[in-house]
């Protein structure tokens, strides 16, 4: 199961401050944050880049010092090689210009931008974004500071405390996650997993983004050994659930969800046995959101924490 | 104390043996892993240069590590981490906290704390001989001094 990168106390609350900072510059707007007034703010040039067009990424690379004669020579090289880093954005810190993957469906834009931005605010960022031909981030470290900038593009999109705040006077339901999606304008995954590290910080909470999981609707990227494109678990259920896996959450939904094609699926007590061998009922309800083709849907899943059964004891 | 062989015992041992090339034993290590041990000691070498440095530059300012993580912003176990425990590695920011501090270049800070693969043969050689030359003691010597200052400016230098 993917689990965030740990940023240290001292870093996160570094980041924090320097959030606050830009959202106290535009004045502490309301959600949706407008990202074009951050980018205003912070004097930063946003591009697009294409596969159509590779010219703009050419030049970009070149001026970070990464091209190769042999890589400026072939054009699409350089786009191939994004394309396999898996590069949606790049920020660079010498034109403060971040460039976007304009092939990307445009929801997927606002939290690249916001990561980009999140770069552009950390210095520490600057000497390390990209490298030269002489020094290279070790790979872990590398990983840190793409946590750290997404870490603060999540205190930027959902306005620090603001999305905390609101989601935890809201009931803890799939329609609450909804209505904050619909109220902060991000993608529903981004907005589900701030739910549940959020809300689930003190209470087990899980989720799921996967494909449908009724056997008859799964389709042909099913892949039983890691069903969920995203397996989200709040701090607690990490802590007391470690042992649980994606594939018995998985197959928990598939035993309540209808064969539907959008909306709500079903919902079901599910028990789960904690890391100490004691039962625990969990509340899940999943929602199949259709995308327009030739994008497939998603199931979200959402387990909610509702009381302890008791303690099995395994008999030899 | 003696052993005694018999020429029995001598000749089975013999035919055992056989066509084997006759040796005091089997080498301890498969030498395929020699390059990797050599690699492992480049990367380890800068870190424990890195510690010594840390604590050098912070009792050259009379500062103990209180008040270094007060100036610094940066966590005070983190800092002992450093400064002890030549297999810690700290976070890119903590780096760039104390190479802002000590005015210093981020880059080359990066690569002696082993967060970079070093590229920069120099500033390699130059964290070596300063971990060699230095030892933890209560008070600077001319020595260290000296061993200081060198690293320092090898830092400093423009890239």
């Amino acid at each position: 199961m993917a689990k965030n990168t740990r940023i240290k106390p001292k870093t996160a609350q570094d980041i924090d401050r320097r959030i606050e900072r830009v959202l106290r510059g535009l004045g502490s707007p309301e959600p949706p944050l407008r990202l074009e007034d951050v980018r205003e703010l912070l004097k930063l040039d946003r591009q697009f880049y294409s596969a159509n067009d590779p010219s703009l990424l050419q030049e970009v690379i070149s001026r970070i010092r990464v091209a190769t004669l042999q890589v400026s020579a072939r054009p699409m090289l350089l786009l191939e090689a994004v394309r396999k880093w898996s590069l949606q954005a790049l920020y660079v810190p010498d034109r403060k210009r971040i460039l976007l993957d304009g092939d990307l469906p445009e929801k997927k834009h606002r939290w690249s931008e916001a990561h980009e931005i999140g770069h552009s605010l950390l210095p520490w960022h600057d000497d390390v974004m990209h490298g030269d031909n002489r020094h290279t981030l070790l790979p872990n470290y590398q990983a840190e500071i793409e946590a750290e900038a997404n870490f603060a593009a999540g205190r930027l999109l959902f306005l620090r405390d603001r999305f905390e705040e609101e989601a935890r006077a809201l009931p803890t339901t799939i329609d609450s996650v909804q209505s904050l999606n619909r109220t902060f304008g991000n993608t529903i995954s981004s907005s589900l997993w701030r739910f549940v590290e959020t809300v689930g910080a003190d209470s087990p909470m899980v989720a799921m983004i996967s494909c449908h999981p009724h056997p008859i609707r799964r389709g042909a990227a099913y892949n039983p050994l890691q069903p969920c494109r995203h397996c989200i678990q709040s701090p607690a259920f990490d802590a007391w659930f470690s042992s649980v896996s994606e594939i018995s959450l998985f197959g928990a939904a598939a035993s309540y969800c209808n064969a539907k094609t959008g909306g709500h699926l079903g919902s079901a007590e599910v028990v789960l046995r904690d890391d100490n061998g004691n039962d625990h009922a969990f509340l899940f309800e999943t929602f199949f959101i259709r995308y327009k083709p030739p994008a497939q849907g998603e199931a979200l899943t959402l387990g909610v924490y509702s009381r302890a059964i008791g303690t099995s004891i395994a008999v030899a | 104390m003696s052993n005694e062989y018999s020429q029995e015992w001598c000749l089975n041992m013999a035919q055992l043996e056989g066509d084997a090339e006759i040796g005091a034993g089997l080498p301890a290590m498969d030498p395929v892993f020699d390059g990797e041990q050599l690699e492992q000691q480049a990367q380890e070498e800068p870190q424990i240069a890195f510690g010594r440095f840390v604590r050098l530059m912070r009792r050259s300012r009379g500062l103990n590590v209180e008040k270094l993580s007060d100036q610094t912003d940066i966590d005070i176990v983190e800092l002992v981490n450093i400064e002890e425990d030549p297999h810690y590695r700290p976070d890119v920011r903590t780096v760039y906290q104390l190479s802002s501090f000590f005015k210093l270049s981020q880059t080359h800070l990066l690569q002696v704390a082993g967060l970079t693969a070093p590229r920069n043969d120099r500033i390699y050689e130059e964290a070596i001989r300063f971990a060699a030359r230095s030892e933890p003691v209560a008070e600077l010597t001319a020595e260290e001094r000296t061993a200081l200052e060198a690293f320092v400016a090898v830092l400093t230098e423009k890239e």
